[in-house]
């Protein structure tokens, strides 16, 4: 039975799946196109954030206490900052007055004048308009955030009818040289007692914002409300996000309100037996639990490339349907379903040696030395184990027959591919205090390739053996 | 034991700005001129503070003869203290590399 209603939900033509898939697994924003509305139907999870958020906003007026978001890459940190941005406006009682500040665009001086377009309004709305703002262009923002701050403070206690909420999103793509300056720039207002920062952080920037200087601790680390985003449960995440664009009925017609077109999907969802939205949970994703380990670990647990793998999988097991092997899993409740298994073998074709793919496995076995060892391979052991590149660190390589420029190269590499992360944002100009030798900490994608698919025999087959690990050969 | 000179980030900021003063060739500084520099950069905190609560903060960041005379409106600062203060300063400093003179407004001012 169950075999038979996935068959039918895999009939349609591959190009208007990928078309589909593609689409449901699209950033929240961007899907949405700050239609406030629509977001707010599609997000799911995060009940217990939002509710400690809330218990937060619920006591923060008059008290000025600022928040600081911190999740890794990819765990949804800005849709958890649009949602609490449009749940704001349904809780009247509250008295807040919202504000979302992004680093989307890429541009520092959007980022300002937006800010300065936005405070501006809020002036007017709280019935004290500021007065001598001068006309925004790229020399001379500063002076009007200053007149913006002196304003802020010499307004009247009476005024301040609305507790104002500065949400800071995507600083994290801030340059390095111009990270802090911005921090400061915002941490005028973070100090106001009628005013909330909220910043998202990675905890590169977290740590970072640690280790800089005392002013900016106290406003965005020390004395303030943490909440911690956690990865989501990756077999949720997709059938969630499938079935949300999928389930429509007349008063919510998501499909049409995002691409101006009729839906086909409907119809094939009442033959899998679904109709209310509350239904979601029951759509089976056709991957082995095993097969849901490797994704959620290849990807770091990111949403963004988790959604490319899952889009390039989901239509591999669309088209050979017929030729993959089925198991029968048994699921958190007890019930049995049957999944798709894709092999190892298949794995690689589908994401090593397939160019049009989404998603890459890359070759770490590629720069291999005179010495039959393979580079980056022994970078990710040397990385696990040090974690600080210092002097053992390249006596080790360099026994190990690796020479030095090697190593830089390698480390760049590496830290591209995302399979190892500093520890810390260290800005350019930063020569007094840096540290001596620098800090990386392997993720979870690193440790993936390292302890497992280089020991796939089809990964050797392809790319070649590693080499001699570093474990063999300590230099004690 | 070690003799403490910064103990609050308001300290901090003080002798933060004497220290931009002096990269720009001025051994003498006047209070009100701290002052103003502070109310710029952050004008929530710092509006209500007055004249004697920075030349105190001032007076036991640079324990100079000339500083404690009674009838004397430009005060003495010297890189030695300065040095003194940021070794003895238990608080985390951002580094003179990235002090910026717009940060507290007195980017004309040097001119």
């Amino acid at each position: 039975m169950e075999d038979k209603t996935q068959t039918d939900f895999f009939e349609d033509s591959l190009k208007k799946f990928s078309d589909f898939i593609k689409i449901s697994f699209k950033d929240l924003i961007r899907l949405t196109h700050n239609e406030k509305k629509v977001f707010l139907d599609l997000y799911y999870n995060r009940v217990t954030e939002l509710n400690k958020m809330q218990s937060i906003l619920k006591n923060i007026r008059n008290r000025g206490d600022n928040i600081l978001i911190l999740g890794h890459a990819g765990t949804g940190k800005s849709s958890f900052m649009y949602k609490v941005f449009f749940e704001i406006g349904n809780l009247p009682d509250y008295n807040l007055y919202p504000l979302i500040v992004d680093f989307r665009d890429g541009n520092k001086f959007h980022l300002y004048k937006h800010f300065i377009e936005k405070m501006e309004k809020y002036f007017s709305d709280i019935n004290c308009p500021i007065p001598k703002l001068i006309t925004n262009n790229e020399t001379n923002f500063k002076e009007n955030i200053s007149l913006l701050r002196t304003h802020l403070a010499n307004i009247d206690e009476k005024c301040f009818t609305k507790h104002l909420i500065i949400l800071l999103d995507d600083f994290d793509y801030l340059d390095e040289d111009d990270l802090f300056d911005v921090l400061e720039d915002f941490q005028g207002f973070g100090i106001h007692r009628h005013a909330t920062l909220v910043l998202s952080a990675r905890p590169a920037l977290y740590t970072a914002i640690k280790e800089y200087d005392n002013r900016l601790i106290k406003t965005f680390t020390r004395e303030i409300h943490k909440i911690k985003l956690v990865r989501l449960d990756i077999n949720k995440l997709i059938s969630r996000r499938l079935a949300g664009i999928i389930i429509e009925n007349k008063s919510k017609s998501w499909f049409k309100k995002i691409t101006h077109k009729e839906s086909d999907y409907i119809r094939l969802l009442k033959k899998m037996g679904i109709s209310e939205i509350n239904d979601i949970e029951n759509i089976t994703i056709p991957f082995t639990g095993l097969y849901l380990n490797f994704i959620s670990n290849i990807t770091n647990h990111n949403n963004r490339e988790i959604f490319d793998i899952v889009h390039d999988s989901l239509i591999y097991v669309r088209k050979n349907f017929e030729i993959l092997e089925s198991i029968s899993e048994k699921n958190e409740d007890g019930e049995t379903h049957s999944r798709k298994n894709i092999t190892k073998e298949q794995t690689l074709e589908l994401f090593y040696d397939n160019d049009d793919s989404l998603f890459r496995i890359i070759n770490i076995n590629k720069n291999i030395n005179k010495k039959g060892n393979s580079l980056l391979f022994n970078l990710l052991e040397g990385v696990k184990l040090y974690k600080e590149l210092n002097r053992t660190f390249t006596e080790q390589m360099n026994f190990l027959g690796h020479k030095e420029k090697e190593i830089i190269w390698g480390i760049k590499k590496l830290k591209l591919n995302n399979l190892i992360s500093p520890t810390k944002i260290v800005p350019n100009r930063y020569e007094e205090r840096i540290d001596l030798y620098p800090e990386f900490s392997i993720t979870d994608k690193g440790d993936y390739y390292l302890t497992n698919i280089c020991y796939w025999e089809e990964y050797i087959n392809r790319c070649g053996h590693f080499g001699v690990s570093i474990h063999n050969n300590l230099i004690v | 034991m070690k003799k403490l000179s910064i103990t609050t980030t308001f300290e901090l900021e003080v002798n933060e700005i004497c220290e931009l003063f002096l990269m720009n060739n001025k051994n003498c500084i006047k209070i009100i001129e701290i002052l103003i520099s502070l109310r710029y950069k952050n004008p929530i905190s710092y509006n209500k503070i007055g004249y004697i609560v920075v030349k105190n903060a001032f007076v036991k960041l640079f324990p100079i003869h000339k500083n404690n005379r009674k009838n004397t409106s430009y005060f003495k600062i010297s890189k030695r203290q300065i040095k003194y203060n940021k070794d003895n300063c238990e608080l985390i400093i951002k580094p003179i590399s990235l002090l910026k003179l717009n940060t507290y407004g007195l980017e004309n001012y040097f001119e």
